[in-house]
């Protein structure tokens, strides 16, 4: 039956529910003390931003991944600490409504659209990024621009839709660096794109390939489009990086600074703790090990709407080479950082390409009883994404599923974070007093706090001078304890706490929570 | 008597072997119709060249007299009409002896002469003349009346869109008011103001690019988009196409006369259907002899445009006007090469579209692209001009700049705009924007127009300085009131106009200086930079000029794209290179509009050893 209202027009309502239901959700959490690094990590940088007292450029320049950061900061007019998940509330929201719109004139547009509904409702990894705070969303809505923009030039072959594409690629890349190396992958993809394109009377790929090459003016053309090609698409992310990089280098000496400092980029630290192998004591039997040749079966598993897409693109050449680059671009990150997990963002990229590929599949309508068995994986999906996060390696992402239950079930069982504790105690000393803070790791209690302005932090003029002498800079010291995960990348660590001592401070310990301990300075 | 010696020239020019009895029916019908002279349709319409008619009358005992060179009463040629000397290529020169001493194409009695002889009631004597001559002769003693139209008629009907004033009293106040604030402030609190003008220049430098950029992805969304399809021009019939009026104003091409009719004769629309003109200035002999000296038939007229001063494209074009039949009328440079169904796409395009669509822009290009660097960075520049930008200008409803050439108007509605305006150097840009301020707008057809790119640097530069100067006019023409120009085409479309028009001056004048900064700061690391500049200052300033260039790369290297010129693109790294070239240009027109503000800055045509079927062979 069709809908008397516009495919558009009922969008927007439905859109704003699920916007409302994020947020709903986010905030439930949020309130019972659930954040996420990376979230409270954007929060902090938007607090140190409007409460001054550092380089604000440093802080807008600088910090990484920028788009990311610049969303929160825009809805940090809101609340400070909540602004990062608002962001990936509507964050999220957006790119549902992107994908759903993109379906409008798709011969099967409502089952398409059911599956996208009930994605977004229900598949833990997206529930997951839309009320984290973590910036995933983002990297998934310039991935499925991406994507969408590649496959419509395959199809159109305008230069509208590659350099679109080139755009939303270098936005990716400034959404989730690690992008960047998906350009090595997109190499023969493009080539073999360029060779189709070719006006050549041979359907074999193979008898293509040989007539090119030994055709002087054809192979001429190819490698000149080819090369045009290569540039339109890699030449604004790449030049961008570079520009960036040299402005890290002008600006802080190191060129590298956005990806390596922990005051520019929280997974500097991150990715040597928590998202390190064999640094969490707690690991857990993960659904499938995460191991180089074994991610493309774990991609399987998770995102099962891959092998109906394959189906659809049997005939398509240039379009199959597309998601093989991405399973080659997935393995090539474990062998490339094999001691860093996967985060779930990767994953769900999967998913997202699935709705690119359905949508610019040409022999989608043979497929019979396509719309059920669609729906049928769209299920399916919910259920393997649910068993991929529960037994994650990111302990981030197991402890939002553990909660998430916690918040269906039985909300009493809710673990706060416990760094919430010492945050609180630290809003209630007066603020005329100061505390010497390292940002580096502390950055979740200045979030939750909501406030810098008693801190102290590396970022400011007064630091290093508060840190040979704190007795006349200071009231209190905020300094990891031992349990604290991130103690080793602290300034503030065990050695600065013994040439404290050495030097005869006094440091009275007036609160300590599990990871922290508070000393007041005498 | 009109009929025996009629036939005689037919006869003469048959047995000659000049014209075929076919041929010969057609001149008659033609001249039937458009009461044009027998003799003026066999040399402007590719029957008979000057040379075989010269030829076959000094065969029959006729000798050629230099009319330039005769006597002339003021008395006599007060009478003649030049509209009537110009159909029937006859001047009655002076009074001899009770005798009147006319100047004539063809010494063959026609109805005209008689006319002539009944009117000043006195026996002929008859000089035989070279028609060019009698046609220069004509316009420079009678077209007074026409030329002073063509400089003045603008300016008398609506003195505001004119540029013979460049700047206006409130123009010179707010400018020196501005520079006057800036000195005192800069005196005042020199960093802080260093400051502020650095921050604004780099910012309007990106800005200005980042649009740019828009309009060109705006423009590329429309690249598979067929404004006439060949299914359409296929439904055409011949029969049904109006006169096509086509302007070719020209000064000192000789060297391009031969290739021009090559050109005209590859267009694909009926002969007779056209009305093409080529408009050359009284003091240019080298193309009038190069006309002359044409060993195969012309397909144009000539006409002689008489001195007047400024000596500019669109007076010559607005003295064309006067003397224009058709019904729909575009301008080509002596060196274009149109596909050759532009035409008939025009009409099509026409028909399809609502009335208030008054003109058709078709793409430029270039044919000796591979010739140099210079070559080559022009045609990335006009692929991404004519393909993207200004498509995307008509997707935003933005007024479009016309370019140069190629510009197809509907001849009553450019009449009502008051033709080109003769004081303004890029003319067309101007007449676009007036044309869009009265509710009139501009379509854009899938047809290309290729042109001779200037491969000579210092050609370039006076070419690019006449440009950005004819920017710089327009911009400060239409921007004397601003309340005025907001009501007349939108807020769009004058933000539009301030990006595109005025931005485009700005940018290339801002550009070295923000290089310079760069380089002293960047590369040089010169410490008293910092003194003045800080950090974060610096910091945006830089960010805006790499971006700002990195963009202007980039919308280079997508232009290569819809044209398939995929070997150019590497050529677009050298973007900042030719921006500096810009910038020259910009700074010797800013000069220019102060000192000589309608002087034309000739470019050299036909300086490119490449041809268009060289070209076609190398592609």
């Amino acid at each position: 039956m069709k809908s008397l209202i516009p495919f558009k027009n009922r969008l927007y309502p439905i859109s704003a529910v699920l916007f409302l239901y994020y947020l709903a959700l986010a905030y439930a959490l949020f309130s019972k003390g659930v954040y996420s690094s990376e979230g409270l990590f954007f929060a902090e940088k938007a607090i140190l931003f409007s409460n001054g007292g550092v380089d604000r450029l440093t802080i807008v320049g600088l910090t990484f991944p920028q788009l990311s950061f610049f969303s929160t900061w825009l809805f940090s007019i809101f609340h400070s600490t909540f602004a990062p998940f608002i962001a990936s509330a509507v964050g999220t929201t957006v790119l549902f409504y992107i994908i759903a719109n993109s379906i409008e004139t798709h011969q099967y547009k409502n089952w398409l659209f059911a599956g996208i509904l009930v994605t977004f409702l229900f598949h833990p990894t997206f529930l997951f990024i839309a009320v984290s705070g973590k910036s995933d969303y983002m990297m998934l809505l310039f991935f499925y621009l991406f994507i969408s923009a590649l496959y419509k030039y395959f199809k159109y072959n305008t230069s509208y839709h590659i350099s679109v594409a080139s755009i939303y690629f270098t936005m990716l890349v400034f959404c989730n660096f690690k992008f960047i190396w998906l350009a090595l992958f997109l190499l023969p993809v493009i080539f073999v794109a360029a060779l189709q394109s070719m006006q050549i009377a041979k359907s074999d790929p193979w008898e293509r390939i040989a007539f090119a090459f030994n055709s002087l003016s054809i192979r001429r053309k190819l490698g000149n489009k080819t090369f045009a090609v290569y540039l339109i698409v890699f030449a604004l992310p790449l030049t961008a990086i570079f520009a960036f990089r040299l402005l890290n280098e002008t600006y802080t000496g190191d060129s590298n600074y956005f990806l390596d400092s922990p005051y520019a980029n929280y997974l500097a630290v991150i990715n040597q703790s928590e998202n390190f192998t064999g640094f969490a004591k707690d690991q857990v039997s993960s659904f499938i090990t995460e191991t180089s040749f074994l991610t493309t079966i774990k991609i399987l598993i998770y995102a099962p709407m891959i092998l109906l897409c394959f189906s659809v693109f049997k005939s398509n050449l240039r379009n199959t080479f597309v998601v093989f680059a991405l399973f080659l671009f997935m393995e090539f990150l474990k062998i490339k950082y094999p001691d860093v997990f996967l985060q779930v963002g990767f994953y769900a990229a999967f998913i997202c390409m699935c709705w690119g590929i359905i949508l610019n599949a040409q022999n989608f309508k043979n497929l019979k009883y396509m719309g059920q068995l669609y729906l049928f994986i769209i299920i399916l999906q919910l259920a393997t994404g649910y068993f991929m996060m529960n037994s994650s390696s990111v302990p981030e992402e197991r402890k939002y599923v553990t909660e998430f239950k916690h918040l269906i079930f039985d909300q009493k069982l809710i673990t706060p974070d416990e760094d919430g504790t010492m945050a609180k105690y630290i809003n209630n000393i007066p603020s005329t007093k100061t505390i010497l803070a390292d940002d580096a790791t502390a950055y979740r209690i200045i979030a939750i706090s909501s406030s810098c302005k008693r801190f102290l932090i590396p970022a400011q003029k007064t630091f290093l001078a508060a840190l040979a002498s704190p007795r006349d800079n200071v009231n209190y010291i905020l300094m990891p304890s031992v349990n604290n995960p991130y103690q080793n990348f602290s300034l503030l660590n065990t050695e600065a706490f013994d040439r404290f001592q050495k030097d005869g401070l006094t440091l009275t310990k007036v609160q300590q929570s599990k990871n922290w301990i508070l000393y007041s300075v005498l | 008597m009109t009929d025996t010696y009629l036939e005689s020239l037919e006869d003469l020019l048959i047995s000659a072997g000049l014209l075929t009895a076919e041929q010969l029916a057609h001149i008659n019908n033609f001249s039937r119709s458009n009461q044009l002279s027998f003799i003026k349709i066999a040399l402007n319409f590719g029957y008979i060249s000057r040379k075989q008619f010269k030829k076959c009358l000094e065969e029959q005992g006729y000798v050629f007299i230099d009319v330039r060179a005769e006597q002339i009463d003021a008395a006599v040629m007060s009478q003649n009409d030049l509209m009537k000397v110009d159909g029937n290529l006859i001047l009655p020169l002076r009074k001899e002896h009770g005798k009147l001493v006319v100047a004539v194409a063809s010494p063959y009695i026609t109805d005209d002469l008689i006319e002539i002889q009944e009117k000043f009631g006195m026996e002929l004597v008859v000089l035989v003349a070279s028609d060019l001559d009698i046609l220069w002769l004509a316009h420079k003693l009678l077209g007074e009346k026409y030329v002073k139209s063509a400089v003045f008629e603008l300016l008398n009907r609506d003195p505001d869109s004119s540029a013979l004033v460049t700047f206006t009293q409130k123009q010179l106040v707010i400018i020196f008011s501005l520079i006057g604030v800036v000195v005192v402030a800069l005196f005042l609190n020199f960093i802080n103001t260093s400051i502020i003008i650095n921050i604004l220049m780099s910012t309007f430098f990106l800005i200005a690019i980042v649009f740019k950029l828009y309009l060109a992805l705006s423009g590329s969304k429309l690249e598979l988009y067929q404004a006439v399809s060949k299914k359409e021009l296929k439904g055409i019939d011949n029969d049904d196409l109006p006169v096509f009026t086509i302007q070719l104003p020209v000064y000192k091409e000789d060297k391009l006369i031969r290739k021009l009719i090559w050109n005209l004769q590859s267009l694909d629309y009926p002969r007779e259907k056209l009305d093409i003109k080529l408009l050359i200035e009284e003091d240019d002999d080298k193309t009038l002899n190069a006309v002359k000296d044409l060993d195969f038939p012309a397909i144009f007229e000539v006409i002689v445009v008489p001195f007047h001063m400024p000596k500019t494209k669109p007076k010559a074009c607005n003295y064309g006007l006067h003397f224009s039949r058709g019904e729909y009328l575009t301008i080509y440079d002596a060196e274009d090469v149109p596909d050759t169904d532009q035409l008939k796409k025009v009409v099509a395009l026409f028909r399809k579209l609502p009335q208030n669509y008054i003109c058709i822009q078709c793409a430029l290009n270039y044919f000796n692209r591979n010739e140099n660097f210079l070559t080559r960075m022009f045609t990335l520049e006009y692929s991404y001009w004519f393909d993207y930008m200004l498509p995307g200008l008509g997707t935003l409803d933005i007024p479009i700049p016309l370019g140069g050439t190629s510009n197809h108007f509907k001849m009553k509605n450019l009449i009502e705009l008051g033709g080109w305006d003769p004081f303004n150097v890029t003319e067309d840009a101007d007449l676009g924007i007036r044309a869009f301020a009265k509710g009139y707008k501009v379509a854009l057809v899938n047809s290309t127009t290729y042109e001779e790119a200037n491969n000579e640097t210092f050609n370039w530069i006076r070419q690019r300085s006449r440009w950005i100067k004819g920017y710089m006019q327009t911009y400060l023409v239409h921007m004397r009131n601003p309340a005025k120009l907001i009501q007349k085409i939108g807020w769009k479309g004058f933000l539009g106009f301030n990006f595109f028009i005025g931005a485009t001056p700005i940018t290339f004048l801002v550009y070295p200086i923000l290089l310079l900064l760069f380089i002293s700061y960047l590369v040089f690391d010169i410490q008293n930079i910092k003194t003045i500049f800080p950090d974060w200052v610096l910091y945006i300033s830089t960010f805006n000029f790499i971006i700002g260039n990195i963009l202007m790369i980039y919308v280079n290297m997508i232009a290569v794209f819809k044209r398939r010129y995929y070997e150019l693109i590497l050529y677009a790294i050298t973007n900042p290179v030719y921006w500096l070239m810009h910038s020259i240009s910009a700074y010797k027109g800013l000069w220019q509009l102060i000192t000589k503000p309608f002087y034309w800055e000739k470019t050299n045509h036909g300086l490119s050893k490449v041809t268009t079927t060289q070209n076609q062979k190398a592609e």
